[in-house]
């Protein structure tokens, strides 16, 4: 570039700069775009493009929750306190391919991902944060996929006991079994039982401080 | 995929929108600022430009930027066609300004130096290119898109961005009294 096209490159992005200070997008100049977004069903788009996607606005903004595919858990090792041997959840969480019955939903055919089986096998609980954590952190949330093998859903409740004291907790899950986020007050291996309209189930599923 | 699935995947596609405009509406907002000089205008193109965007957010990929920037250009060309033929003439030159407001504009310049002035000019200049070439201008010059880039959001050649960018740095130094200020080429 010739000297004085630096030149009036230079004055030009100063000329701008002091123009634009002080000059934010309006959110409500986004709000069209986004009931567009909520409007128009999301497109079945390949592994590939929901992942660039996905991968492109963690960077910008460090804020996309995750999307049903493998790479999507949020692992934090060595900061998780493993459950002793002997407990309920020694070994419960298992991070491998999902059962087939529970792959609907993710981009990827073949999805990888820590997971609990309940005490039947009937249920999986797909695990979206590994470990998950109590206290719960903002990021990443506790989020669950609950899925049943005979696909049978309505108002999910979970009774849960902490391993090794009286200590419960019970939450539920409107729309369950589905996704859900489930915190639990304090850390340790907590004991499940899953009630749904027709079934019951238990499951062990352990929370990190 | 399961209905279950479709309804996070839903919230998963709004929260990513969500955080790209985040991240990138002031960048755009300024970008249409500087395609067009009027912030009203400015704001109007990225709603379009946004529009576009998501309604294509699924197949846009990795570049949702790009085909943002893709999306203002093209409607600021379109506009500038429209205005072509209805010129509106800016004629007074603190509309182009640091400012929030024309007082303020006026104030800023009445104790302004030649360095104001010439702040105006310029901007005052950039608004007289054409329209595509001032896309080029904008988008590679206070963008910092690669040559190669620009040429793909507008569309265009990369030999036409390069004599573009050429062009349209000619005319703005002809507008203006910049200079090097050593005067050698």
């Amino acid at each position: 570039m010739i000297r004085e096209d630096e030149d009036a490159v230079r004055a030009l992005r100063g000329a701008l700069a002091t123009a634009v200070r002080g000059h934010h997008l309006d959110p409500a100049v986004a709000e069209p775009a986004v009931a567009r977004l909520e409007a128009d069903p999301p497109r079945r788009g390949s592994a590939r493009e929901y992942l660039a996607v996905a991968a492109a606005c963690v960077v910008v903004a460090g804020t996309a929750t995750g999307i049903y595919a493998a790479t999507s858990s949020r692992s934090h090792p060595g900061t998780a306190a493993a459950p002793p041997p002997g407990s309920a959840c020694d070994g419960a969480v298992v991070t491998g391919p999902l059962p087939e019955w529970a792959r609907a939903g993710f981009s990827d055919p073949n999805p990888t991902m820590p997971h609990v089986m309940s005490a039947s096998g009937q249920v999986v609980a797909i695990l979206f944060a590994n470990p998950l954590r109590a206290p719960a952190r903002p990021d990443p949330n506790n989020k669950i996929l609950w899925v049943t093998h005979d696909g049978s859903g309505g108002s999910l409740t979970i009774r849960a006991r902490l391993e090794g004291s009286n200590r419960t907790a019970v939450q539920s899950v409107p729309d369950g079994p589905g996704p859900s986020i489930i915190d639990m007050p304090v850390a340790g291996c907590w004991q499940m039982t899953l009630t749904w309209p027709g079934h019951t189930d238990t499951i062990a599923i352990p929370y990190a401080p | 995929m399961t209905v279950v699935a479709e309804i996070d995947h839903q919230r998963t596609r709004r929260a990513q929108f969500e955080a790209f405009v985040s991240a990138h509406g002031d960048r755009l907002l300024h970008t249409a600022y500087g395609l067009c000089g009027d912030w009203q205008h400015a704001e109007d193109l990225v709603q379009q430009a946004l529009l576009k965007t998501a309604s294509r957010w699924d197949r846009i990929a990795g570049n949702p930027l790009g085909y943002a920037y893709r999306c203002l250009a093209r409607a600021n060309i379109d506009r500038w066609r429209v205005l072509r033929h209805r010129p509106e003439v800016l004629t007074d030159p603190t509309a182009l300004t640091d400012g929030s407001s024309p007082t303020a504009a006026r104030s800023t310049a009445a104790r302004s130096t030649a360095d104001v002035d010439e702040r105006l000019a310029l901007l005052s200049a950039l608004q007289a290119l054409p329209a595509r070439q001032r896309a080029i201008v904008v988008l590679r010059y206070l963008q910092d898109l690669s040559e190669a880039d620009t040429a793909d959001v507008l569309g265009i050649s990369v030999g036409a961005v390069k004599s573009g960018a050429s062009r349209g740095l000619a005319r703005l130094r002809a507008g203006t009294s910049i200079t090097s200020q050593e005067g050698d080429s």
